[in-house]
């Protein structure tokens, strides 16, 4: 992609002097030169917001500091240059105070003075311009309607309270099991949020080791433990004014529970072997897999910690919940991986469908992501079958190993606890997807051939 | 083209890079304005007006270096420096005459070279 011209603004009453200005700089081509012979005329086109404003100190209409605090005002990321006629250190030193970038004395050497200038300020304003583009690219990519497939009505809910998270500041806990998009979830409510253009920092508690916690987070100063060679900034630093994205925070050390705890309610750290007290301005997230309540009740979790996380809660359902989201979104899959890779167009047949309807996904949308890249790669026509969804979940092998041949109705039995044990015990779902009466379920339940919860309690149950 | 020039131009031809046209809209530019703000320099000084002296001097100064007028880029600097500061102003009369005469004669200098 051509890069964006840099807009430059000669602001010069000298009509030779800013006419040799436009010729010399208009040499380069990625330069869009234009001038101007008083502040009033260059004032009415600064809604242009020039990159790079070339500003003569003494104009019949202004000076150079008055129309400087103007161009602050008016267009604060134009970058000002100040071409004087006098050398003057107090003036430039006063300028510079003033927010210009250069201060360059009319001589035989300005214009090549003026190109170096306008050169270092050019990869400044490159290397700003990407940044704008990519920050657009990324608010396009965690679009609201784009980033999170689904219309479900379970999913509209979650839309709805994304929606009330993205408009204010408030702390947000998402939970849902593995592979649900809880990541996804979060960068899009900060990248919808107020503060979109400053940072998204994520860290996986569970990814770091239990040591190493405290300084990732909060920083470390230059010797405060052995490897730390320089002072370090943590997440919470990395983060300020926007936000920051604690996953897993099941899985922190309870020691490390109560420093958080610390620093969320003080709004300050303190980086490892300082003592410099950082005030902090972080929006938090955070997403969990465990049941907090419960990590509660076992020791794990501090109950203070909880409430003063829990903010919004989001609750993600799993996809074996989201009825035909599932096909939306591997659909959306299937279209991102065959154009990625140059498939060309592929669809669903209607048995691959009926195969990831009724499957359960103990994985989620990670699962599902899989299973159709695979299968774009093993169809070689247009149609995805059902034999191209190679489903190689390690819980089917529950209920077709064990060594001992079973009869067809231990089979069965078998199949059907295990959807019970990933549909919740919901047995009017499971009776729907296995397409068998709930009647035989319930029969069966009575009969005790299934039971209502998972075999590891029912085997601790059986021991007492 | 017998007597010496008052001006140089190579300065100016390095930024034109070969264009030609270029060089000559800056002699007119200098035509159009300088030998106009020398004469008004001329009465401000003879009106003791040092401001408007100040201010012409600062101004041209700019224009006399581009043309490389190696005859008066001192002294125009010490007519701006004096006028500003209200410092040996009895110099100032006969520097000013002496700009004037200089540019009026490196104008009819360039009017001849460039045929204008």
């Amino acid at each position: 992609m051509k890069p964006k011209p840099i807009n430059i603004c000669i602001v010069e009453d000298d009509l030779m002097y800013s006419s040799v200005l436009v010729h010399f700089l208009s040499l380069n081509p990625d330069y869009a030169v234009k001038k101007f012979t008083s502040a009033k005329d260059f004032l009415n086109d600064i809604h242009e917001k020039p990159d790079i404003v070339t500003l003569d100190y003494t104009l019949p209409d202004s000076t150079g500091d008055q129309l400087l605090a103007q161009i602050k005002e008016l267009s604060p990321d134009s970058k000002v240059i100040i071409i004087s006629g006098q050398e003057d250190i107090k003036v430039a030193i006063d300028l510079f105070k003033k927010g210009a970038h250069d201060y360059i004395v009319k001589d035989a050497d300005t214009q090549e003075r003026l190109w170096m200038a306008i050169q270092n300020l050019r990869e400044n304003i490159e290397l700003k311009q990407e940044l704008q583009s990519l920050q657009h690219e990324v608010e396009k990519k965690y679009n609201f309607q784009k980033a999170v497939i689904g219309n479900s009505p379970v999913m509209k809910e979650v839309f709805s309270l994304m929606e009330k998270a993205s408009s204010t500041s408030i702390t947000v806990s998402i939970t849902g099991e593995t592979g649900t998009g809880k990541d996804l979830v979060a960068k899009t409510i900060h990248f919808n949020s107020e503060r979109k253009k400053l940072p998204f920092v994520a860290i996986n508690v569970a990814a770091i080791p239990r040591d190493l916690l405290e300084s990732e987070l909060f920083g470390h100063e230059k010797g405060s433990f052995t490897g730390a060679t320089s002072r370090r900034l943590g997440k919470f630093e990395e983060a300020h004014k926007g936000t920051l994205f604690l996953d897993e925070i099941g899985e922190m050390d309870v020691n490390m529970q109560a420093k958080l705890l610390r620093v969320l309610q003080e709004k300050e750290i303190t980086r490892v072997g300082g003592n410099e007290i950082i005030k902090i301005n972080v929006r938090i997230i955070v997403a969990t897999h465990r049941n907090l309540p419960e990590e509660i009740k076992k020791g794990k979790f501090r109950e203070d910690l909880y409430y003063r996380l829990l903010g919004l809660t989001i609750q993600l359902p799993p996809l074996r919940k989201r009825g035909n989201d599932i096909i939306l979104i591997a659909k959306h899959f299937i279209d991102l991986f065959c154009t990625e890779n140059s498939l060309g167009k592929k669809n669903l047949s209607v048995e691959a469908k009926k195969k990831l309807m009724i499957y359960p996904f103990p994985g989620n949308i990670r699962e599902l992501r899989s299973i159709v890249e695979l299968a774009c790669v093993m169809a070689d026509g247009e149609e995805i079958d059902e034999n191209h969804l190679q489903i190689n979940h390690i819980g089917e092998n529950n209920f077709s190993t064990g060594g001992a041949a079973h009869t067809l109705r231990q089979y069965n039995i078998q199949l059907i606890q295990y959807y019970l044990d990933n549909n919740e015990y919901d047995v009017i779902e499971v009776a729907k997807k296995l397409d068998i009466g709930k009647s035989t379920l319930y029969r069966m339940i009575n009969n005790n051939e299934l039971k209502l919860y998972k075999n590891t309690v029912r085997q601790m149950h059986d021991e007492r | 083209m017998n007597a010496k020039r008052l001006y140089n131009l190579t300065n100016l031809e390095a930024v034109a890079n070969g264009d030609k046209d270029f060089i000559k809209k800056m002699v007119t530019l200098f035509l159009q304005n300088t030998p106009a703000q020398s004469a008004e320099l001329l009465k401000a000084c003879t009106e003791e007006n040092w401001q408007q002296v100040y201010f012409l001097a600062h101004k041209m100064k700019a224009s006399i270096n581009l043309v490389d007028i190696d005859l008066l880029k001192e002294e125009i600097k010490k007519v701006e420096a004096n006028a500003k500061t209200r410092t040996e102003l009895e110099m100032l009369h006969p520097a000013v005459e002496h700009i004037y005469k200089i540019i009026f004669n490196a104008a009819e200098q360039m009017k001849e070279d460039f045929d204008i």
